[in-house]
């Protein structure tokens, strides 16, 4: 039972971080609450599905990926940018694209499950438990991707260039970044990250129009953990989100109904005890 | 090097600037002294592009209803219509009131983003240099910049504006809220910047100190510039002693 929740959540864990940090990248440069993030998720994994079925399995994921960035900038671009100011107007907006993409693919693929085929079909044995190859796969990928996106952040003039904006973008733009270049670019990686994600969830999943709600509640409630803003809260909130969702849906009677229950109830923990989250200095100092 | 012709600010209805006339040259420090509330970091917030960037934040929004009019040139070129980060390449690098440092980013990393104005191959040359003016950040370099005392903060604003190799250096109060043996070190490390041929414009609160530094100053009164002229005769001159120097 242990192997099963440790395993079962390392993989859960690379889902959540790509999602998370992702999400906390476009929150923390962009300053947009992207509630149609998970959405982008979707998105991605339905693109796979339907470019699989005219492609090898490498190009069709390259072409789900790129669509979702083009969306996610275009989006971006015409609509969030240029409202920004307007919080509550940019939070409708997301949620009003979110209902947009799970209606398209409504409209494209029927409310149907559809799945992808694994790329590595079968199971093998860790610490004595059974896990899907697919799923060790998945967790490599995850852990590939996050340690660039961490190599990006930490160690290239462009990562430095968009956690300073993070942090304060006045003294950021005095630095001479550009707040609408490192925003881009965030929105940009964020994006991707969502796709990535799910890419990488799309052969272990089913696929159906309302796939992107569990995964938003997570993602919200990880961030409000690590402190909304912080990178490396986000990823450490995404950690604490899937084990604690592995270990209910392991442990507890009927614990696979309540997934959605166990984020929820750490958002609303972490709003009412520590608001500010783990790491939640972030950015509490802007002018 | 540094010409403001006729500068006004409003704040939606409130005027904060009155048609403000100031020049500093090549290899001067400038001083701008004045009463709390005149408008000296408007003027700064106004000259170093981040008037035109918090209008761009907040455009369509009542916060965003800003007026910048008058002209600011540098090195010839106007100026006024520009984004901080485009002035700063230009050679115009504020270090702003409050010092805001990177918190969460470590000493060394808050100077290398001060380094993002220079080609990559400069960084470490200018690094070396800040880490010779400023030998305590080199100390504290792996540190978190939140974390460091008051001072410190101050040194590693200055070195993260010097960092992208600025022709003018513009400092909003260095000094305050610093204990004065620290005050004395940063008025000491202001002039070895001077030194360096870095011309300097200086916003200050401890006008006797600043004037001391300075070559030519502009006293600064709701919004309004109401006196200038070489440093050493406003130092001199009983009005002035009386109504800023508390004497
Ligand atoms: N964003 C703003 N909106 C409205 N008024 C402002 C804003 N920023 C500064 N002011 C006003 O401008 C005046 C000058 O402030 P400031 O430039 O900070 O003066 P100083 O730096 O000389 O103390 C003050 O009355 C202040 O309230
Ligand atoms: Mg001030």
């Amino acid at each position: 039972m242990l192997s099963a929740i440790l395993v079962n959540g390392l993989v859960l864990s690379g889902i959540y971080g790509m999602l998370a940090l992702g999400f906390a990248l476009t929150y923390g440069v962009a300053r947009i609450l992207n509630l149609a993030h998970t959405a982008f998720y979707m998105a991605a994994a339905y693109g796979l599905f339907f470019f699989l079925g005219r492609m090898g399995f490498a190009p069709a994921a390259l072409l789900a990926s790129l669509l979702v960035l083009l969306i996610a900038l275009a989006a971006y671009k015409l609509l969030l940018e240029p409202l920004r100011e307007h919080e509550a107007t940019v939070l409708i907006v997301t949620i009003a694209l979110a209902l947009l993409l799970q209606e398209a693919v409504l409209l494209l693929f029927g409310a149907h499950f559809r799945s992808v085929p694994a790329l590595l079909p079968g199971f093998v044995e860790v610490f004595g438990v059974r896990v899907a190859q697919q799923a060790l796969l998945a967790l490599l990928f995850a852990g590939v991707v996050l340690l660039l996106a961490w190599a990006l952040l930490k160690g290239t003039r462009l990562g430095l260039g968009i956690r300073a904006a993070a942090q304060d973008q006045e003294a950021a733009e005095l630095v001479g970044i550009s707040l609408s270049r490192a925003g881009n670019w965030a929105v940009g990686l964020g994006a991707f990250l969502a796709a990535l994600a799910g890419l990488a969830v799309a052969p272990m999943a089913t696929l159906e129009p309302h796939m992107w709600n569990a995964p938003l509640l997570v993602v919200l409630a990880a961030v409000v953990l690590g402190g909304l803003g912080s990178l490396p809260g986000a990823l450490l909130g995404a950690v604490v989100l899937a084990f604690a969702e592995v270990t209910v849906v392991n442990l507890v009677p009927g614990g696979a109904f309540l997934r959605t229950a166990v984020a929820l109830l750490i958002l609303v923990l972490v709003l009412v005890f520590r608001p500010e989250g783990l790491f939640g200095t972030a950015f509490a100092e802007e002018r | 090097m540094l010409e403001v012709k006729g500068l006004s600010l409003l704040y939606g209805k409130a005027q904060i600037l009155f048609g403000v006339d100031l020049e500093v040259r090549e290899g001067e420090l400038v001083c701008l002294v004045g009463p709390n509330g005149a408008g000296k970091t408007s003027f700064l917030r106004a000259i170093s592009g981040l008037v035109r960037l918090e209008a761009w934040l907040h455009r369509g929004t009542k916060a965003g209803d800003i007026r910048l009019t008058g002209e600011v040139r540098f090195l010839g070129q106007r100026i006024d219509g520009l984004l901080p980060h485009q002035i700063a390449r230009l050679g115009l690098v504020l270090c702003p009131e409050r010092r805001r440092p990177f918190k969460e980013l470590t000493v060394e990393e808050n100077l290398l983003a001060g380094g993002l104005l220079l080609p990559k191959g400069e960084v470490k040359r200018q690094l070396g240099f800040v880490y010779e003016l400023f030998p305590r950040l080199a100390e504290r370099r792996g540190q978190r910049a939140g974390n460091l005392s008051g001072g410190e903060q101050q040194m590693l604003a200055i070195g993260r504006a010097l960092m992208g190799r600025p022709r003018l250096l513009a400092i909003d109060e260095p000094s305050t809220g610093l204990a004065p043996k620290v005050r004395a070190l940063v008025f000491e490390q202001i002039a070895r910047i001077r030194q360096e041929g870095i011309t300097v414009l200086l916003v200050e609160q401890e006008a006797a100190r600043a004037l001391a530094l300075a070559d030519r100053a502009y006293v600064l009164s709701n919004g309004r510039l109401v006196r200038q002229g070489p440093a050493a005769s406003l130092l001199e001159d009983p009005q002035f002693q009386r109504t800023y120097l508390g004497l």
